[in-house]
């Protein structure tokens, strides 16, 4: 029911828009949801009449702090008024059983009592006798501070454990102020007595406690919304504020998810998406990184020589092509130092070097002696799919930079140099999307191929075919988006060659596309299209 | 903060104030271990000494073994009250301590307090509390001492045949006292140590005697001191090392003076003395009824020895008996020597007295005036203990079990049965027996067996065939023998009760004990098959007519009047009446 | 404001087992002049294997007490399962209630401002009588207390005979 409301929730649209109709080159990678609220494409907007066709891949709700307030305020309004308890109460009730409206009223009503007791709700009956009956000036002796009290100053308390254990309001702030000071435990703060396990209501801890742990407090219970809640989490994006709510893995069971602050991440394992290969072999293969790391990092914070005139090269651009700079101009790609003439069918293709053995056998590495010599067996292998997949990080760190200096400056300038409108510009942002993307999942793909069992040849080989043209067609379009966007930018071209420009980029976008949901779709199905055969290229 | 009917003791300030400023006797709350409560006036300077003494009366707990504790601390005696910062109106808390001493076990209920009598050396380990400073390690040493000898001597005794009487036991122990090395020798054979270490055996031999049984009873702390095998390797060890058995006794006289000292000291040390002393006289006088009893109990001999003696000297060695266990009432007994404090200079330990069974060695025994005339026992006791009851009585019982069998006449039948089936003797039995030096050494010092062996080489020869001596020490031979003995002994004593000894001249009844062993022995030699001849000389040195006494008398009742044909015949048939009677009918005349 | 009530608190209760002290332990200052910092003596209870014994340990009180629980260090020999092989004492009542909100379910098995030095000495004799081998600090003792009791016994004998002997 929950899910439900939910669900509701989310199809009739919060009013500050929470989720958006996704990209269509997003469409496919299994995310759905993303917001483009700044980049101010009308178009978006309009897209929103077709999200239906998309929901069943996945669905959420991205939530900022007012949005959690309100729902656990609705939460608590709903209890209140069925299970007639105060406010403070309905709370603890929610937050001891996770935020679920109806397990709270399926457990209530199943057994009031047992509730009560583990959840630490007394029934407030003698202390209002005792203290109605307890004239004025009467004394009470705090059992924690020992000092007397005259009954009245205990009075002027603003509230009272219903428990009717009386401790003085300095010793109650105390302990609740050390309580805040330890975590979240204080949401689940009990009376100071050790016997009683009379549960402190939010009211009392905020009529007591001084402002500074007011705030934590509130803090607290906000975060637990999201914490306790079993259907939210946070979003993982270092210095992101939003939760997301209500996830459930549709067809595809993919579990990324995209926040609003344009973090894609796997709602398993929190960490960043990592479509196709599944959550185990992430883990794996982030641990791996961690402690072999260092190696690598030594490996490929050596900058690379030029293969031709042996000047240290520093790789400041994602595409793979490299041009050393005059007088030598060598072309070459980064990966192996190979000329970039030569790729061909000698490194899988053209644009493509990701083919290991071939590689091998060619002698490229015989230039990458002392990489060899470092390594093992083992490691030579590792370091491989490693160097690979760290470089695609980083090619694809530095085209989600572009991609945003892009948005915010460059389209105005070629708006203004090309005299077209922005909206026809909109190509170009979208294959800087559609890289930043590819570079993601062929980030990806190497580590899939690295966890690739050796013994299986065939579907190695298909894998590597697979990747090696999605890799091509990846390669070619970084490179026209960066390179020839550049001419753009700078020089003086005509219309012409500009309205050529954006045919090949928008081509490239698609083809680049297709190829990467080929891909995926081969490699989630663990490439089972693949039978273990004699080697044939398919 | 008037009206708190809790008292939050926040008027504790005002108070303490006054109870400070004030002068003269403070009041003082004491808090016992077992929940008694009450309160003294005192003056806060006094010492903590002082403050337990005067709790020793209400608190039942001696000054000596009280544990004052005042905020988190525990109060030295030297110090005054109010440099702890205690205050009027304030409470100690009272618990029973253990008496000072590095070896005393934790019960701090059941342990004496003040104990004096170290155990002299030999006794049992618990020293006294207050003066054990001096003596920490005294007490076993002693005790070890005594314990070794007895041991050493048993231990000969067993190797050396079992049919030593009790006087080769006590020349044993002569030769083990003055050859030091070979009583270290033996210390260090495995199989002594086993036994030594072995607490249930020394246990059950202790238990076997019904008169320690009973002291142990009254005096727990006895038991704990048997029980423990730290106690006996530390007795042993200091047994093994003539040094530190001086040192204890030296230790031990020590304590004993300052416990006569001390105001309730002396008390002490005569009820305790009481305590423990009668016990042991009962023993002792039980022990000089049985006759051949006494050797299987050295307190007896001791304190039969000591009544004799009559010196305060003597007072001394006999409270060390008792051990340091509780102390009971009683005036000390015999009335000598008890009020006056101990003038006489403390025995010397090394005295060679001058009785032959009498060593000197670290017993100190009672110097010269060690009636011997007193059985030989008394000297074997004396040796056994430097007033040391338990373990050197133990020692001395031990003893003579070890002769394992041998010797040790009186001693229960059914405990000797249950010793050797106690494999750990056998097996040091074994391993002793096994050491042919050592039988040797031990057979040389038997006046007897020496003449014997040097008189019948194949004798000796066959001592040390190792095949015999396992024979020997089988338990069945063993208690062959032990049956053997006992019959002979009974024999023995029924002649000399009845007096009837036919003038043996100058046979002691040790000797006589000793003749008729060797004798039974040497029977069973053939009895085993031996192919050496049997010693018939030895045999007919004997007197028959004792050692067929009540052979003889059957035989005579069945109509054989001829006294020296029966001899003959019970001699050839080894004392059995009926093969002897067939002997007799075969050749009629 | 809390750091004297702390110290109110502790010289009161100071002053109430000079008065009416407890049996099984007696408790007094370090120094007369830091309150926070107490000495206390624990009889070893009886009936139990450190019976007899004298242990010594040192309480040390936060500023923020009664909110936070002291640590207790013994400074005699001890062989405890819950005691560390320095001395730290391990017990659920002192530990805060915010450390581990889902360990325990029972409020009276954690610290609360409600007690005093007189509960938590009676809490750790009541621990020494009966160790908790659950979540050992000492993992030695605690399985020599689960295999071998009787070299356990022996080895608390001989702790409590040294503690004796100190006197």
């Amino acid at each position: 029911m929950d899910s439900e409301d939910d669900m509701q929730d989310a199809w009739g649209g919060e009013s500050d828009g929470e989720f958006y109709d996704s990209n269509e080159e997003e469409d496919d990678e299994g995310s759905s949801d993303k917001e483009e609220a700044d980049y101010g494409f009308d178009d978006f907007a309009a897209d929103d009449g077709a999200p239906s066709s998309r929901m069943p891949q996945a669905n959420y709700t991205i939530l900022s702090e007012k949005d959690i307030r309100q729902r656990q305020e609705e939460a608590i309004a709903t209890i209140t008024n069925f299970l007639s308890v105060s406010k403070t109460d309905a709370g603890i009730l929610l937050r001891h059983f996770k935020w679920s409206v109806s397990k709270v009223n399926d457990e209530w009503f199943a057994d009031e009592e047992s509730v009560r007791r583990s959840v630490g709700l007394v029934r407030p009956t003698r202390p209002e006798y005792q203290r109605r009956s307890r004239g004025r000036g009467q004394e009470m002796r705090c059992t924690i501070c020992f000092e007397t009290h005259s009954f009245s100053s205990i009075s002027r308390m603003k509230a009272e454990p219903a428990c009717g254990h009386f401790f003085c309001d300095v010793c109650w702030t105390g302990y609740i102020h050390t309580a805040i000071n330890d975590g979240p435990g204080c949401l689940t703060l009990r009376c100071a007595d050790p016997s009683c396990g009379a549960a402190i209501g939010e009211d009392m801890v905020l009529s007591l406690v001084c402002t500074d742990d007011r705030t934590k407090y509130n803090r607290y219970l906000l975060r637990s919304y999201v914490e306790d809640n079993r259907k939210a989490k946070w979003c993982p994006a270092p210095g992101c504020e939003y939760a997301v709510l209500g996830f459930v893995p549709g067809v595809g069971a993919s579990y990324d998810i995209v926040c609003k602050c344009s973090f894609n991440f796997c709602w398993n394992c929190l960490e960043e998406a990592h479509r196709p290969v599944d959550c185990g072999t992430v883990k794996k293969w982030i641990r791996k990184n961690s402690a072999e790391s260092e190696n690598m990092n030594w490996i490929l914070a050596n900058s690379k020589p030029c293969p031709k005139c042996k000047r240290p090269i520093e790789k400041n651009q994602g595409c793979m092509h490299i041009t050393c700079t005059p007088p030598c101009k060598f072309e070459f790609c980064w990966l192996c130092l190979g000329a970039w003439t030569d790729h061909g069918e000698r490194t899988g293709g053209f644009y493509a070097c990701n083919r290991y053995e071939a590689a091998k056998q060619e002698g490229v590495y015989d230039e990458a002696d002392r990489r060899r010599d470092m390594a093992k067996n083992s490691l030579e292998r590792y370091t491989h799919y490693y160097e690979r997949w760290a470089t695609n990080e980083s090619s694809r760190a530095k085209a989600h930079t572009d991609l945003q200096q892009m948005q915010a400056v460059q389209i105005e300038k070629l708006s203004d140099k090309q005299c077209q409108p922005v909206s026809q510009l909109k190509f170009v942002t979208e294959a800087w999307l559609q890289i930043v993307e590819c570079r993601r999942v062929l980030k990806w793909t190497y580590a899939y191929g690295y966890y690739l069992p050796d013994q299986e040849d065939a579907k190695k080989q298909f894998f590597e075919y697979l990747q090696g043209e999605a890799e091509a067609g990846l390669e070619r379009l970084h490179q026209c988006a960066e390179k020839d966007l550049h001419v753009f930018l700078d020089g003086e071209p005509g219309q012409a060659t500009f309205n050529d420009f954006r045919t090949k980029l928008a081509g490239l976008t698609s083809v680049t596309r297709t190829y990467f949901e080929n891909l995926v779709r081969a490699l989630e199905n663990g490439l089972t299209d693949v039978v273990q055969g004699p080697l044939r290229r398919s | 903060m008037g009206g708190e009917p809790d008292g939050a003791g926040a008027t504790a300030g005002g108070e303490a104030s006054v109870g400070g400023a004030a002068e003269g006797p403070k009041t003082v709350h004491v808090r016992c271990s077992n929940g008694n409560k009450f309160s003294l006036e005192v003056d806060l300077s006094i010492t903590v000494r002082a403050l337990k003494v005067m709790l020793a009366e209400r608190s039942e707990i001696p000054a000596d073994q009280q544990r004052l504790i005042y905020k988190g601390r525990v109060l030295k005696d030297d110090n005054s009250l109010d440099s702890y910062g205690l205050q009027h109106d304030h409470t100690v808390h009272l618990v029973r301590g253990a008496p000072a001493s590095a070896t005393t076990p934790a019960s701090s209920a059941t342990t004496p307090t003040s104990t004096p009598a170290p155990g002299g050396g030999g006794g049992l380990p618990q020293t006294p509390p207050g003066l054990s400073q001096t003596a920490p390690g005294s007490n076993p040493t002693g005790l070890g001492a005594f314990s070794f000898p007895n041991f050493g001597a048993g231990a000969g005794g067993g190797g050396g045949g079992f049919g030593m009487g009790l006087q080769e036991i006590q020349q044993v122990q002569q030769q083990l006292m003055q050859n030091p090395n070979l009583m270290r020798e033996m210390m260090n054979m495995p199989a002594v140590q086993n036994l030594m270490n072995n607490p249930d055996l020394m246990r059950s031999i202790i238990m076997s005697n019904p008169q320690m049984r009973d002291i142990i009873d009254r005096n727990p702390d006895l038991a704990h001191i048997l029980n423990d095998p730290g106690t006996l390797r530390q007795t042993l060890d200091a047994a093994r090392n003539p040094e530190l058995m001086r040192e204890m006794m030296r230790n031990t006289d020590r304590a004993m003076s300052n416990i006569e000292a001390s105001p309730e000291g002396f008390n002490m040390l005569r009820r305790m003395y009481e305590t423990v002393q009668e016990p042991l006289l009962n023993a002792a006088t039980m022990g000089t009824e049985g006759g051949g009893d006494l050797a299987g109990n050295p307190f007896a001999a001791l304190l039969g020895g000591q009544n004799l003696a009559q010196t305060p000297g003597q007072q001394i060695p006999s409270i060390n008996l008792s051990n340091s266990t509780n102390s009971a009432t009683g005036t000390p007994n015999a009335g000598a020597a008890a009020a006056a404090p101990n003038t006489a200079p403390l025995p010397n330990p090394w005295n060679p007295t001058p009785t032959p069974g009498v060593t000197g060695a670290g017993a100190g025994a009672a110097p010269g005036p060690n009636q011997p005339g007193a059985t030989p026992l008394t000297g074997a006791g004396l040796t056994g203990l430097r007033g040391s009851a338990g373990l050197g009585g133990l020692a001395g019982l031990g003893l003579p079990e070890f002769g394992a069998g041998g010797g040790p006449f009186g001693v229960d039948p059914a405990m000797m049965q249950q010793m050797l089936q106690n494999p750990a003797i056998v097996q040091m039995m074994q391993g002793l027996l096994q050491n042919p030096q050592y039988i040797n050494q031990v057979m040389n010092m038997q006046p007897h067996l020496r003449s014997l062996l040097n008189g019948n080489p194949q004798f000796r020869e066959m001592m040390q065939s190792p095949d015999f001596i396992r024979q020997i020490s089988s338990p069945e031979s063993l208690q062959q023998m032990l049956q053997v003995q006992q019959a002979v002994l009974s024999q023995l004593q029924g002649r000399q009760q009845a007096g009837g000894t036919p003038g043996q001249p100058g046979a002691t009844p040790g000797a006589n004990a000793g003749l008729p062993d060797l004798s039974s022995l040497l029977s069973m030699f053939g009895g085993l098959g031996s192919t050496l001849p049997t010693n018939n000389t030895e045999v007919n040195a004997i007197p028959p007519e004792q050692l067929y006494e009540a052979q003889l008398s059957q035989l005579q009742d069945m109509g054989f009047y001829d006294t020296q044909e029966n001899i003959r015949a019970l001699a050839a048939t080894g004392g059995n009446v009926h093969a002897a009677v067939e002997r007799l009918l075969r050749n009629p005349g | 404001m809390s750091e004297s009530q702390a110290s109110l608190l502790l010289r009161k209760q100071l002053k109430d087992l000079s008065r009416n002290p407890v049996d099984g332990f007696s408790a007094g200052l370090v120094d007369d002049s830091n309150v926070f910092e107490w000495n206390v003596t624990i009889i070893g209870p009886p009936d139990t294997l450190y019976e007899g014994g004298y242990f010594n340990a040192i309480m040390s009180f936060p500023n923020n007490y009664p909110n936070s629980p002291p640590s207790v260090r013994f400074t005699s020999e001890m062989w405890h399962p819950n005691v560390y092989p320095d001395g730290r004492v391990c017990i659920s009542i002192l530990h805060a209630p915010g450390d581990d909100p889902n360990g325990y379910e029972l409020a009276s098995e954690r610290w609360s401002p409600v007690h005093t030095v007189e509960t938590i000495l009676l809490s750790i004799i009541s621990m020494l009588s009966s160790p908790n081998d659950e979540s050992p600090a000492n993992i030695d003792a605690a399985k020599e207390w689960r295999e071998t009791k009787e070299e356990f016994k022996r080895k608390v004998s001989r702790i409590v005979r040294r503690s004796q002997e100190v006197l």
